[in-house]
C-alpha cells in the first residue's frame, strides 16, 4: 500500500505526539517509588534529594507529593525540576538544627542556586516547626555547643539564589523563622496564589528579596509578624496584583 | 430495645457454657516471630469440629497472617496476648466474596467472637509500606491513588460478613494496614469494653458497622486516623437498624461519629448516648446521605466535643445514588456543648487529616440538603458552641446578599464534609435545602468579633426557635441570623 507524502506527514507528526506524551508521563514521580513516607515522623531528606537528582538527571520532571506530611531537613532543587505538593501534602520540616546544610553561609528548608526553570506548585503547604526548632537551638546555645551568634543559621523555608524561571504557584507556607521565603540574585521570578502565615516566631518576614529582576507578585495573602515584603538592593518587581496583608494593606 | 438486651443475655449464655482450648496445644508459637496462620487456622477448624468454644492465648506474641474464624468460636486473647499481623502483604487473603484483605475474617459463621484483654496488633504501617514497594516493583497491580495502596489490597484487622451473635470484648486494636474492623450485614452484635489505637496509616478507621442489624456498642475508646465510629451502607437493599451507642470516647483526624460516607441504603432506629469527642479534625457528628440511601429515626442525647473542628453536619448529596432517592429526617440532637478551636485540632497526632479547602474561616455547623432532598425534622434542644470567631474577609469571604448565598455551589456529586463549601457566610450555624429545623434553648458563643453573622438559613421551610442565643464581643447592634428564602420560620 503506497502511503501518500500528506499522511506520511501526518504520520510522523502523530508519533512525535505520542512520542511527547509518553515522555511527559515518564516525567511524572511518585514521592512512594523514592521510599518517602507520609507519616509525619520519618525523616525524608535522603529521598527526597535522590528523586530530585534522579528527576534533573533524567532532564526534568515533577515529583509528586499527594495528601500526607513529609518531614524533611535541608534539600537542593535542581534545574527543570517541578516539585508539587497536591492538596493535603505538608513537607513538614525538621525542627532538628543539624538537618539544615549551610548553603554558602546561609540555610534553608528548600536552597536552589544557578538553577533554571524550577517550580513549587499545588495546594499543599510546607511548614516550620517554629517552638520547636527555637527550643532546640536555645538549648544547644545554652550548653555552649552553638554560638550566641546562631541566629544567622535560622533556615528559610525557601531561598533561592541566582536563580532564573522560578516560580512558587498556589502553596500555603506556614511558621517560617527569619525569612519565610528567600531570593537573592533571581531573574523571571513568580510568585503566585500563596497564603502565608507565620506569626510564631517573633518577626518573620513573608518575602524576601534581593536583587532580582522580573518578579511578578500575584494573589498573595501574607499574615506574617514581620514584613509582609521586604526588599534589599535593587529588585525590579514588573507586576504586584491582587496581594494583601489582614490589615488589607498592600504588600 | 429490648431485643438487644436478649441479644446480650443469648451472647453471654453461648460464652459461658463455652469450653476452652489452649492455641498452645496447636503448636502455635509466642516467640513474636513464627508465621502461626496455618496452625491458629487448624486450631479455630479442631474447636469448631468439636462444637464449639474458646481458643485461648496466654500471654506472648503470636504473628499471623489471614485466619478465618468459624461458627461456635471465640478467639481469647489474655492480658499480655497479642496478635500480630505478618508484614509480608502476601500473607493476607483477599477475600473473593468481600473483595478485602483481613487478618481475621468470619463469613456467614454464628455465635463468634474475640474476647479478653490482650491486643490485635495489625502492625500495618509497614505491612502497607511494603505493599506500595510491591507495586512499584511491578509484582502487584494497583492505581496507588494519591500515593497509596487502595484499602482493599491493604489488610483490616477485623472483617465480619453475614454473621450472627457476634461479641467483641475487652480487647485492645490497633495499627491495622487499612480500615480496622468491619462487620458487614452482621445479626447481634455486640462490642464492649474494647479500645482502639488506629493511627498506623491511611484509612485507619475505629469501627465500621456496614448494614447491620440490633448492634451495641458501649464503654469503649476510639482513637483513629480516620473515622472513629462509622456506620455504612453498602448495599442499596439493606441498611443498618436498631443500634445503640453509649458511653464511648472517640478521636479521630476525620470525624468522631459518622454515618457514611457509603450510603446506599441507609440508616434508622438509632440511639447514641453519652459520646465525648475531643481533638478530632472534622466533625463530631456528621450523618451523609449521598448514594441514595436514608437516615431516619435518630437520637444523639449527650455529646461533650472538646478541640473539634465541627459539631455538627448534616448532608443530603447525589454521588452514587444511580436514580434512588436520598432522605434524612426524624433526628434529635440535644444536651450538647462544644468547643471549636482556632488552631488544629488533631496536630501532633500521627496521620492528621489534610490541610484542605482553604482559605477558609473557621466553618459553622452546617445542614445541608438538595434543592430535590430537603432534610426534615431535626430537633436541636439544650446546645452550647463555643467558638473562636475571628473571621478576616480579607483571607475568605462569602456575603449575605442574595447573589453572595446563591454563589454557594450545591456540590450534589463531591464527597460531603464540613468544609467541602470552603467559606459559608456564618459563623455558628449554616442551614440550606431544608424543612422545620428547631433550635430550643441553643447558645453560640464566639471568642471574637466575625464578620459574619451566626446563623444563615437558605430555602429553609419551617421551625421554631426557642431560646436562641448569641454571644460575640462588639456586636450588640448586630442581626445574628439571616433568613434567605426561608418560610415559616418562628423566632421566640
Amino acid at each position: 500500500m503506497l502511503i501518500k507524502p500528506e499522511a506520511m506527514k501526518r504520520i510522523a507528526y502523530l508519533s512525535l505526539f505520542f512520542l511527547m506524551g509518553a515522555n511527559v508521563q515518564a516525567n511524572e514521580y511518585n514521592a512512594s517509588l523514592f521510599g518517602c513516607k507520609s507519616d509525619g515522623v520519618t525523616n525524608n531528606t535522603s529521598s527526597i534529594q535522590y528523586a530530585i537528582d534522579f528527576i534533573a538527571n533524567e532532564g526534568g520532571g515533577t515529583l509528586h507529593f499527594y495528601v500526607g506530611r513529609y518531614l524533611t531537613g535541608s534539600f537542593e532543587l535542581k534545574s527543570n525540576v517541578t516539585i508539587e505538593l497536591h492538596e493535603g501534602a505538608v513537607l513538614l520540616a525538621s525542627p532538628n538544627v543539624y538537618d539544615y546544610l549551610d548553603y554558602s553561609g546561609s540555610r534553608a528548608l528548600i536552597y536552589a542556586n544557578g538553577q533554571s526553570n524550577i517550580k513549587i506548585q499545588g495546594k499543599g503547604v510546607i511548614q516550620g516547626q517554629v517552638p520547636l526548632f527555637t527550643a532546640n537551638m536555645e538549648t544547644l546555645v545554652s550548653k555552649g555547643i552553638m554560638g550566641r551568634d546562631s541566629k544567622q543559621l535560622l533556615p528559610d523555608l525557601i531561598r533561592m539564589e541566582n536563580s532564573k524561571q522560578v516560580s512558587v504557584d498556589g502553596i500555603m507556607l506556614l511558621n517560617g523563622l527569619e525569612n519565610v521565603q528567600s531570593y537573592v540574585g533571581c531573574t523571571q521570578l513568580t510568585l503566585s496564589n500563596q497564603i502565608i502565615k507565620s506569626n510564631v516566631y517573633e518577626s518573620s518576614t513573608g518575602i524576601f528579596l534581593s536583587s532580582c529582576s522580573g518578579v511578578e507578585l500575584r494573589a498573595l495573602y501574607v499574615d506574617a509578624s514581620g514584613k509582609a515584603l521586604r526588599e534589599v538592593g535593587k529588585n525590579e518587581i514588573r507586576i504586584q496584583e491582587n496581594c494583601v496583608t489582614p490589615n488589607g494593606k498592600k504588600l | 430495645m429490648n431485643k438487644l438486651f436478649l441479644v446480650v443475655f443469648v451472647v453471654i449464655f453461648q460464652w459461658c457454657r463455652a469450653q476452652d482450648f489452649e492455641a498452645a496445644d496447636f503448636g502455635v508459637l509466642a516467640d513474636g516471630q513464627t508465621l502461626n496462620t496455618r496452625s491458629i487456622q487448624a486450631a479455630i477448624d479442631h474447636v469448631h469440629e468439636k462444637g464449639g468454644g474458646r481458643l485461648v492465648f496466654s500471654a506472648g506474641n503470636y504473628v499471623t497472617g489471614t485466619i478465618y474464624l468459624k461458627s461456635n468460636v471465640t478467639l481469647h486473647l489474655e492480658e499480655g496476648a497479642s496478635l500480630l499481623g505478618s508484614n509480608n502483604p502476601f500473607d493476607y487473603v483477599k477475600d473473593p466474596y468481600v473483595n478485602w484483605q483481613s487478618m481475621i475474617f468470619a463469613i456467614k459463621q454464628q455465635h463468634i467472637g474475640i474476647t479478653g484483654k490482650g491486643t490485635i496488633n495489625g502492625r500495618g504501617f509497614q505491612t502497607a509500606i511494603n505493599a506500595v514497594q510491591n507495586v512499584h516493583r511491578g509484582i502487584v497491580e494497583d492505581e496507588l491513588k494519591l500515593d497509596r495502596v487502595r484499602e482493599w489490597n491493604r489488610p483490616e484487622n477485623i472483617y465480619f460478613r453475614e454473621c450472627e451473635d457476634v461479641t467483641i470484648q475487652d480487647i485492645t486494636l490497633r495499627d491495622p494496614g487499612s480500615w480496622n474492623q468491619t462487620y458487614d450485614q452482621c445479626v447481634n452484635l455486640l462490642v464492649e469494653r474494647i479500645k482502639v489505637d488506629s493511627k498506623s496509616y491511611w484509612n485507619n478507621d475505629g469501627i465500621d458497622i456496614v448494614d447491620c442489624r440490633n448492634v451495641v456498642i458501649r464503654d469503649s475508646y476510639f482513637d483513629a486516623a480516620d473515622d472513629a465510629i462509622c456506620f455504612k451502607s453498602h448495599d442499596a437493599n439493606a441498611f443498618c437498624d436498631n443500634i445503640l451507642v453509649e458511653n464511648c470516647v472517640a478521636r479521630s483526624s476525620a470525624s468522631a461519629l459518622k454515618f457514611g460516607t457509603v450510603s446506599r441504603g441507609g440508616f434508622k432506629n438509632f440511639v447514641v448516648r453519652n459520646l465525648t469527642v475531643y481533638d478530632t479534625y472534622r466533625s463530631a457528628i456528621t450523618f451523609a446521605a449521598v448514594d441514595g440511601g436514608f437516615v431516619e429515626n435518630i437520637l444523639v442525647d449527650g455529646v461533650r466535643s472538646i478541640n473539634t473542628g465541627n459539631v455538627i453536619f448534616l448532608r443530603i448529596g447525589d454521588r452514587w445514588s444511580k436514580g434512588k432517592k436520598p432522605y434524612m429526617k426524624d433526628i434529635t440532637i440535644k444536651n450538647v456543648y462544644a468547643e471549636v478551636p482556632l488552631e488544629k485540632p488533631d496536630a501532633g497526632y500521627n496521620y492528621e487529616g489534610p490541610i484542605e479547602d482553604l482559605p477558609r474561616n473557621i466553618s459553622p455547623a452546617s445542614i445541608v440538603g438538595l434543592p430535590q432532598y430537603k432534610i426534615e425534622n431535626v430537633r436541636m434542644e439544650n446546645i452550647e458552641i463555643v467558638y473562636p470567631g475571628g473571621g478576616n474577609p480579607l483571607y475568605a469571604y462569602r456575603g449575605i446578599t442574595a447573589a453572595d448565598l446563591d454563589s454557594i455551589p450545591e456540590m450534589a456529586d463531591k464527597y460531603p464534609e464540613f468544609s467541602q463549601f470552603k467559606e459559608l457566610p456564618a459563623w455558628g450555624f449554616y442551614i440550606r435545602h431544608a424543612k422545620n429545623i428547631d433550635f430550643k434553648n441553643v447558645t453560640f458563643k464566639a471568642a471574637r468579633k466575625d464578620y459574619r453573622p451566626a446563623i444563615v438559613t437558605d430555602d429553609l421551610t419551617g421551625g421554631t426557635w426557642t431560646d436562641v442565643r448569641f454571644e460575640e464581643p462588639q456586636s450588640e447592634e448586630k442581626k445574628q441570623y439571616i433568613f434567605h428564602n426561608s418560610q415559616n420560620v418562628n423566632v421566640d
